[in-house]
């Protein structure tokens, strides 16, 4: 074995893993921006954000795709990320997506039979200033109205003071800086998700993770979709885009009220993200 | 022969020729002076022999240099590789594209060339094993920045490269270390593996801890079909984390029966890893006993106390009074003290008879 394993073959044996693992690695990247794009789309600050903190150790700079869901109740609407439950992903779409749902699948918590799900792999729709957006402007407007109607009702009120205010803020953020981009559907198929969902300028499709959970209330138990993770939600942004956003960080102000720069994102092949191109806005429009 | 071999062989000698000065001085025999000389004579020969070859210690004395080098080599990559890391962090957002793929991809390559310069150099080996781990370092920031520059979803293929390269390293400089770090991505890679088999997305892999039973088994008895006698202790450590990678899982599911992929009621499922544990630990110091492999035996040991005094907790800590609880623990290690040393007077027993 050690005339196999001699140390000169070894080495060899390094060089060639080294760059074989390389070549693959870099090829991958090839073959995901080669071709026509699976989505170019060109989103602000309110759907790709700067960190909060930048970091003295680290040079590298990543944008964060914000997206956000729309939950069955009218308070669901302003939720982020992983915060929640979408709408449309009940029982039906869970089984859709490989879930089993029988008798042991909400087992209260004490009991001896529960087992912990496990998320499972799915391609994941996000759309960009679509209906869902609209759902969730409706929803604030209609907040504000209510909150409004209360607020004349009784003037004095605090609570009702800082619910008109919160919904007031709420509408305002919804049309300045919140995310337009909603999760809408879930499958395993991304060919078939692309066929539903063609305009690849709005529809985004990337891979991401589900989850299955139990809602429990006073009536009933429910099963119900989660979406805990969507891949590759960072995006790095190459040396040559870097002088707009260092500016915008060296103002040190916090992004409230409107997108300062646009940043065209192109997916590939492997629904991985690169940006083709960074503008910049003026403040507040 | 393997160094650590030479190394065995060395002490023997200087015992050997420790305990005939004594056993002269006692006036039990005296070689004559033909005889001496021709041992010493001997002794010295070989002594140069595994010097030059391994670089073995012939002193005490170099023996507690050697130490204190193997602390400096182990601190100094330590040190070395998250220097690499943090000065790459510093700096890479500074660098184009091109540049950064450049520098991530020629750090590991200088590493494997100064870890194969220093292997043939300097035959101790301490700075090749430094080098090689400075690479291995290397390569794993190499895989994890591409990642991040060109957002590539993470795959757990990038333990089998990393776990490869670990590999290959360990053979080429002889270095424990990145043995164990080849085993724990390897062991990582088939788990993510057997995961992804099962319907999980890998990252995940974790969640079910029978994942990585597979990587046990295979570590466990890798040497038992491919002996590794000319490297120092590499079967000891694939042993070992053989059963670290079975064990520590069985100790998780024997308390935790709700992440099990078996279907069973959550308490049957704790029982039957319970038995498992208790059964394969045992197993293991009867093994160990019998190859003569003290590293399973300490291993196997360890983990049936850990069995033992979790089933105690679970048992006795809700309804004893901490005293007797603690004196349940106390008593129990009396009693294995007694049977160790029944073992013990068994064995010097047999070895007497035989001597007969």
């Amino acid at each position: 074995m050690k005339a196999f394993l001699s140390p000169t073959r070894l080495f060899i044996f390094g060089f060639a893993l080294l760059l074989a693992v390389n070549i693959i690695a870099l090829l991958g990247v090839a073959a995901n921006r080669s071709g026509k794009p699976e989505a170019l789309i060109e989103l602000t600050e309110r759907e790709l954000r700067l960190p909060y903190k930048t970091n003295d150790e680290n040079s590298g700079l990543a944008l964060q795709l914000k997206w956000r869901i729309i939950g069955d109740s009218e308070h669901d609407s302003y939720r982020y990320g992983d915060w929640g439950s979408p709408a449309w992903f009940n029982a039906q779409k869970l089984a859709e997506l490989g879930f089993t749902i029988d008798e042991c699948t909400c087992l209260d918590e004490n009991s001896k039979r529960r087992k912990v799900p496990l998320p499972k792999d799915a391609f994941v729709v996000l759309e960009y200033d679509g209906k869902a957006y609209q759902e969730a402007l409706n929803r604030a407007e209609e907040s504000l109205k209510k909150a409004e109607i209360a607020l004349k009702a009784s003037k004095h009120d605090k609570e009702v003071q800082d619910r008109f205010k919160e919904a007031k803020e709420q509408l305002e953020s919804e049309l300045t800086s919140a995310s337009r981009l909603f999760a809408i559907d879930a499958g395993l198929d991304a060919g078939k998700l692309r066929e539903r969902y063609g305009d690849r300028s709005r529809f985004i499709i990337m891979a991401g993770l589900v989850r299955l959970e139990c809602r429990f209330n006073k009536i009933k138990k429910e099963v119900v979709g989660h979406i805990s993770d969507i891949r590759a939600d960072k995006i790095n942004v190459p040396l040559r885009y870097r002088k707009i956003f260092d500016v915008i960080l060296a103002q040190g102000k916090a992004f409230k009220s409107g997108p300062r720069y646009t940043v065209a994102v192109a997916y590939g092949s492997r629904f991985e993200p690169w940006i083709r191109r960074v503008g910049q806005l003026i403040t507040g429009k | 022969m393997s160094k650590t071999d030479a190394q065995r062989r060395a002490d023997q000698i200087r015992s050997f020729q420790a305990e005939l000065e004594l056993i002269e001085r006692e006036k039990i025999i005296s070689l004559n002076k033909r005889q001496r000389t021709a041992i010493t004579a001997y002794h010295e020969k070989l002594l140069a022999h595994l010097s030059g070859l391994f670089d073995v210690d012939i002193s005490k004395r170099e023996k507690q240099l050697s130490l204190g080098l193997k602390i400096s080599s182990f601190l100094g990559a330590l040190g070395l590789a998250a220097s690499i890391f943090f000065l790459f962090y510093q700096f890479w957002g500074r660098f184009s594209v091109g540049a950064q793929v450049c520098i991530l991809i020629a750090s590991p390559i200088m590493g494997l060339v100064a870890t194969m310069v220093a292997a043939r150099r300097e035959r101790t080996g301490y700075f090749s094993k430094l080098f090689g781990m400075v690479a291995f370092a290397c390569f794993v920031l190499n895989l994890s920045m591409l990642g991040q520059i060109f957002n590539i979803t993470p795959s757990y293929n990038a333990f089998l490269a990393w776990g490869g390269f670990a590999f290959i390293l360990a053979y080429a400089a002889d270095t424990r270390l990145l043995l164990a770090a080849g085993i724990i991505c390897f062991a990582c890679f088939l788990s993510a593996a057997a995961g992804t088999w099962s319907g999980t997305y890998w990252i995940y892999f974790g969640e079910r801890p029978e994942n990585f039973f597979l990587p046990a088994i295979v570590s466990f008895f890798l040497p038992y079909f491919i002996p590794h006698k000319k490297f120092s202790g590499f079967d000891d450590i694939f042993r070992v984390f053989g059963m670290l990678l079975f064990f520590i899982p069985v100790l998780i599911l024997a308390n935790w029966g709700m992440i099990s992929y078996i279907t069973l009621n959550n308490a049957t499922v704790e029982v039957i890893y319970q038995i498992a544990g208790f059964l394969f630990s045992a197993l293991a110091i009867w093994l160990g006993i019998r190859k003569n492999w003290p590293d399973v035996i300490n291993t196997g040991n360890a983990f049936f106390v850990l069995f033992l005094y979790t089933k105690f907790y679970d048992w006795w800590w809700d309804v004893m009074p901490k005293y007797l609880f603690f004196l349940v623990i106390g008593l129990t290690a009396v009693l294995a003290m007694l049977i160790l040393k029944r073992l013990r007077k068994t064995g010097i027993d047999k070895a007497r008879e035989m001597a007969k």
